[in-house]
């Protein structure tokens, strides 16, 4: 517990600072709850793909089979599959967003519009993570720091934030 | 850097972009429902959000302590089971108490320090705030109502799966993001209208 508890408050704050960010669009939010609902699955969705590759790349680097450099052929085919499953992901948490929308009878921004926002606001954070845990796990495993022990919670809690400004951001662009 | 056959082999095997997008996806489509699915509570709570300004401050902040405390639990229990320190049996245990005690503790704990951060960090952005009792009524029954049936959850699925040869390991973690994300929604829910009828 007592080992736990200062990342856990670290982590806390950061999670406030996201929620002051949705505080501030809250107006908006609560015109249109198609985004509402949208944000749960965002902040969730973008700390499981870092999850993933963040625990693939601390693996590789335990097993030294990894280099920092662009044409290192498991660092490129990681951050190649991640973005791929993070595009596949984010335009199905679009359409299905829609849907579930229509569903329970929530005012969506129509099926485009839905599918564009969380494609163009998933695929930013799919890079800021991908980015994130890339350095984290390098930087900490040349620190002599377990990578497993900081990646996941830094991108996780780098995820809440960047993940409700992307959502915003490509938000305020597309209507 | 091994540039041998056995590291072609193993880029092959667990590291072509196929296998990894192929194994991810799947489970990764299941947390897109049960994530849009804590999105429709979040976006039932219209009147709440209305009602107590300061509520949606503490949403991202709860959803993402259910998955790192409860996650932490998960991964211990794990390890546990796996080093014979636990049976997988649902009785009495002073490790598995122990266990638990660590991760309620953890959450009261958080759950107080969440509401009270939040409150003062809302004040002094010149925003309106609920109160810091009502705030924190709210973090406290939600976060605790959604940290006990969590803890169950997990047990229970753990050593369910334990028994029938599934690692631990590979499930709790997803359980108590995903799982963790849809309860908390749900005890908030409550918990912001136990609030707004006491008020």
């Amino acid at each position: 517990m007592k080992t736990a508890l200062p990342l856990l408050t670290f982590c806390t704050l950061l999670g406030i600072a996201s929620g002051l960010v949705l505080d501030t669009y809250k107006d908006v939010l609560l015109m249109l709850p198609g985004l509402l609902i949208l944000v749960p699955v965002i902040i969730g969705m973008g700390g499981n793909l870092g999850a993933i590759l963040g625990a693939r790349i601390t693996s590789a680097l335990h097993l030294g089979i990894v280099e920092l450099r662009p044409t290192d052929p498991l660092l490129r085919n990681n951050v190649l599959a991640i973005l791929i499953v993070g595009m596949l992901s984010f335009f199905a948490v679009g359409i299905f967003g829609h849907l579930f929308c229509v569903l329970v009878g929530f005012k969506s921004a129509g099926l485009a519009k839905m599918v564009l926002i969380s494609s163009s606001s998933g695929i930013l954070l799919t890079l800021i993570i991908t980015i994130t845990a890339i350095l984290s796990a390098f930087i900490s495993y040349r620190h002599g720091v377990d990578p497993d022990d900081t990646t996941i919670p830094i991108v996780t809690s780098i995820c809440d934030v960047f993940g409700v400004l992307a959502l915003f951001g490509v938000t305020v662009v597309v209507l | 850097m091994p540039e041998d056959e056995e590291y072609e082999e193993y880029i092959e095997e667990y590291a072509s972009v196929s296998s990894i997008v192929k194994q991810s996806l799947p489970l990764l489509l299941i947390c897109i429902m049960l994530g849009l699915f804590a999105g429709v509570v979040l976006g039932s709570m219209e009147s709440s959000l209305k009602a107590l300004p300061g509520l949606l401050v503490l949403v991202p902040a709860i959803l993402d302590t259910r998955g790192n405390i409860f996650g932490a639990f998960g991964s211990r229990l794990g390890s546990a089971l796996h080093q014979g320190l636990i049976q997988p049996e649902l009785k009495r245990d002073e490790n598995l108490v122990h266990s638990i005690t660590a991760a309620l503790g953890e959450g009261v704990i958080i759950s107080i320090l969440l509401a009270v951060t939040a409150h003062y960090v809302i004040l002094a952005l010149g925003r309106e705030s609920i109160g810091i009792i009502p705030l924190t009524a709210i973090s406290l029954i939600a976060g605790v109502g959604s940290g006990l049936v969590l803890t169950a959850l997990i047990i229970v699925l753990a050593f369910a799966g334990y028994r029938r040869g599934i690692d631990p390991d590979n499930i709790t973690g997803p359980i108590a993001t995903t799982a963790g994300d849809v309860l908390a929604m749900l005890a908030l829910f409550m918990a912001a209208e136990i609030v707004l009828g006491v008020m």
